[in-house]
């Protein structure tokens, strides 16, 4: 029994002989040379950030890019080797684990301005939030949608200033562009005078040939402020605390002032003072009588 | 599958066959293949190798070049003072980048850089105002020797800072280089199917051949998760080159000699190959294994009739080999069979005969008897003693003619014979004499009964009847394990024919002379064809007939 046991163990051997073995772990960096970065943002935000820290560390980061929502799911499962989590608000983190939200940390922030299309907007230009709701603009306000980010904090905001909100849909004149980015587009375009964006995307089509001006509004705006948090027990914690800290230098809020227009985070903000829920709902029943 | 094969032999050759012949056609298919694809492919491998030692070498001479025209640009007292003058328009600064990089001008551009990081002076396009806290000038700044990073949209660019004497920074060198320069750099290096790439110390591209980085970022994952390098779709060759001094490592890409397509195809050729020669081998062997094994089959079938009581089976063969020659063994042995089978039927029925014909011959014994036994009163009172005694003889001759025992001793047998001798002597009125010599050692010997009252009877009526002193007797002597009962008379003797029918093993005689015959057949019936009867005469010099009987005595041991 033990002879054909062995006889048919080297025919198989033989008849597989040949197949062919892919090698070139040898250049694989070291265990503790590593680093796993999760980020809802995107390449054009956390690459240049990436390929600066491997450059000065000499540490192998792998990035794994994915909306918030699916990564924070993939980090509750086991093993998902997440050292660092980056581009998260502090909002997406309501129902998370109390140790991810004493973790998280800023890192910059995207305030909303007002922008116009100087070629059709000459005169009386718009200062603040009350420009959204004047008779002048009715029909000609591109105002992101609620139901983003954006949309929501520029709507809470524009309550919180004081603004009708139901003078403000009557300018919207039953559009909603989708986000922030497609207001900027619009604006430029001309199909819409004037708008609300966030000023890094607005600054960021200035850059492109863009026609835009842009202006904080006078009585205070609202800005997204995405952060990042090492994950507690991750499996790089002494790559992960000096990614956290290159995150937080200078340099890397200088870069991202001068190249992608995000405001450092130098003081703590105010919280809004209106119930965003509350005003979601008002402006819904709002939207719903405006629209044809 | 075990049961199967014990069960014929023609199963066995089946799978022996099918064996002989498939494996070795199945291993030969497989590693004919495997040989085939792993030679090519080392082959391959080899030729690869060569050519990414030789695009290696390429780009280590550049940046050996690179590191020495950076090296005397940082050194070159016209690029210091004009850059602590300032302005962009030293005519002497051009004359002297522009002869230090003539070599290099094809595949880079070269550019100085203000200590704000403004540049100044250009071999091609110059550049706007880089970042001294970010990306290579920070770098290079960080120490004096040749800095390189990657460019997010691929593209190297390597820069050395300039310093002063007392270590200040008064500028820096800085070297650009596009795709493109790379392309005429490694021209002819490899193959045109070929594809490679530039990674730096983290394996982010600085050059790749394609427009598509999808697949470099494949690779990047695959050596961090310790997998083979494969790519996407797994139809190239990686082979690595670390280039000593920059960091980098080249990556040489090249098509799969054998694709997974054309890889399918040939397993799918060799599976479909292989299944018609299994099916092939199949047919074979269970033809040929039918063939071989019939002539045993014909064999065991014969046997089993003759199991069965069919023993006129004969087979029929022309082979000369040992199926052959088995086959005419069992046609001899089964007529042999046939033959002692049938011989031994005709015995027992000839037993059966002679038995039957001498319970024939017994008449109504009990009826004799009392009639015998009335005739002797009848004497006795009649005061005839002769009857008496003729009646007494004659009853224990018909009781012993009667009894159930068929083997009598040779004693029991010379009384009978005693008392027929009495009621001869009666009737043929002392005409002879009989003499019974038997020696003692004889007398506990078997033999069947009233088998010599018939030599004694014939030796009376046909040898001494006509004599007038007419002399009988009976003797016995031994012969090895045998003995002889002979009775023998002074009479004519008989004639030659007789004498010669007697000795015959057809001793029947015309009319109805059955005795010497029913004696001869007993004796041969019970003890074999080597007993029976002897008879010896000669014409006038009397008879003597003899009973050869294996001395055994009476209880089954020997005499």
């Amino acid at each position: 029994m033990k002879c054909r046991a062995a006889a048919v163990l080297l025919l198989v051997c033989l008849m597989f002989s040949g197949c062919a073995w892919g090698g070139g772990t040898d250049l694989a960096p070291p265990p503790q040379a590593r680093l796993t970065v999760f980020t809802s943002h995107e390449p054009a935000v956390y690459e240049p950030i990436i390929r600066e820290f491997e450059a000065r560390t000499g540490l192998w980061v792998e990035v794994e890019q994915a909306e918030t929502a699916e990564l924070m799911q993939r980090l509750e499962t086991e093993k998902s080797g997440c050292d660092v989590l980056f581009g998260l608000c502090a909002e997406e983190l309501e129902d998370a684990d109390p140790a991810l939200q004493e973790a998280w940390f800023p890192v910059s922030s995207r305030p909303l301005v007002l922008i116009y299309n100087p070629k059709l907007v000459r005169q009386n230009l718009p200062q603040g939030w009350a420009a959204l709701t004047d008779d002048a603009w009715e029909g000609t306000v591109a105002f992101p949608d609620p139901a983003s980010r954006e949309g929501l904090l520029a709507l809470s905001m524009a309550a919180q200033s004081g603004a009708d909100l139901a003078l403000l849909s009557r300018n919207l004149s039953g559009s909603l562009p989708a986000d922030a980015a497609q207001v900027v587009d619009l604006v430029a375009e001309g199909r819409f005078y004037i708008g609300i964006a966030l000023e890094d995307t607005a600054l960021a089509a200035i850059d492109g040939g863009s026609d835009l001006s842009v202006t904080l509004p006078a009585e205070g705006t609202a800005a997204l402020i995405d952060g990042a948090l090492v994950v507690p027990g991750c499996p790089h914690p002494a790559n992960a605390a000096q990614f956290a800290a290159f995150l937080q230098s200078r340099d890397v809020r200088r870069m991202l002032k001068t190249q992608l227009h995000r405001r450092p985070v130098w003081e703590t903000f105010e919280a809004l003072t209106v119930d965003p829920a509350e005003v979601l709902a008002q402006w819904q029943a709002l939207w719903k009588e405006a629209s044809p | 599958m075990r049961a199967w094969i014990r069960r014929s032999f023609s199963n066995r050759i089946f799978v022996s066959m099918l064996l002989v012949t498939l494996l070795p056609l199945l291993l030969c298919d497989v590693l004919m293949v495997q040989l085939l694809v792993v030679r090519h492919e080392h082959t391959v491998a080899d030729q690869a190798q060569a050519d990414l030692s030789r695009a290696g070498q390429q780009l280590q001479q550049l940046t050996d070049r690179l590191e020495a025209v950076t090296g005397d640009l940082a050194r070159s007292t016209v690029v210091h003072s004009a850059l602590r003058r300032g302005g962009s328009d030293s005519k002497i600064l051009y004359q002297v980048l522009f002869r230090s990089t003539r070599d290099l001008r094809d595949v880079a551009e070269f550019e100085i850089y203000d200590s704000r990081g403004t540049c100044c002076y250009s071999t091609g396009q110059p550049g706007g105002r880089l970042s001294l806290r970010w990306g290579i000038l920070r770098e290079a700044g960080q120490g004096t020797d040749l800095s390189y990073r990657s460019q997010p949209d691929q593209g190297l660019w390597a820069a050395r800072s300039v310093r002063s004497y007392d270590g200040g920074i008064l500028g820096y060198v800085l070297i650009r280089m596009e795709p493109g320069d790379f392309s005429r750099l490694l021209e002819g290096c490899y193959r045109s199917d070929c594809d490679a790439a530039l990674l730096d110390s983290t394996w982010r591209p600085a050059y790749y051949s394609r427009a598509d980085r999808q697949n470099l970022e494949a690779l990047r994952r695959q050596l961090l998760a310790g997998e083979p390098l494969t790519g996407l779709g797994a139809e190239c060759s990686y082979y690595a080159l670390p280039l000593a001094g920059s960091g980098f490592t080249l990556i040489l890409q090249q098509p799969k000699a054998f694709s997974a397509p054309v890889m399918r195809t040939i397993y799918f050729t060799g599976g479909v190959m292989g299944v018609l020669c299994l099916v092939l081998c199949l047919l074979v062997a269970w033809l040929l294994s039918r063939q071989l094994a019939r002539p045993i089959h014909q064999l065991d079938a014969a046997m089993s009739q003759i199991e069965g009581g069919n023993y006129r089976v004969e087979l029929e063969s022309d082979r000369c080999d040992e199926l052959g020659r088995l086959t005419v063994s069992f046609n001899r042995m089964a007529r042999e069979y046939r033959l002692n089978l049938q011989r031994s039927v005709q015995r027992q029925r000839e037993l059966n005969e002679a038995q039957m014909r001498l319970m024939q011959a017994q008449l109504n014994p009990h009826f004799l008897y009392n009639t015998l036994d009335s005739l002797k009163w009848l004497g006795v009172a009649h005061q005839v003693p002769q009857v008496a005694a003729l009646a007494t003889d004659l009853a224990a001759l018909l009781r012993a003619a009667i009894g159930r025992s068929e083997l009598v001793t040779v004693a029991q047998e010379l009384e009978l014979i005693e008392r027929y001798l009495n009621i001869q002597y009666i009737r043929f009125a002392d005409r002879f004499t009989c003499e019974i010599d038997v020696d003692e050692r004889f007398q506990r010997c078997i033999l069947p009964k009233l088998v010599l009252q018939p030599l004694v009877e014939n030796a009376i009526i046909h040898g001494v009847r006509d004599c007038e002193e007419g002399y009988i007797k009976v003797w016995a002597e031994q012969q090895g394990t045998d003995f002889l009962l002979w009775v023998s008379d002074n009479g004519g003797g008989m004639s030659p024919a007789l004498l010669e029918k007697l000795n015959s093993p057809d001793k029947r005689l015309d009319g109805n002379h059955l005795g010497l015959y029913n004696v001869d057949r007993i004796l041969r019936l019970h003890y074999g064809e080597g007993y029976g009867l002897d008879v010896r005469s000669q014409p006038g010099q009397g008879c003597r007939v003899g009973l050869r009987l294996p001395m055994i005595q009476e209880g089954g041991g020997k005499c």
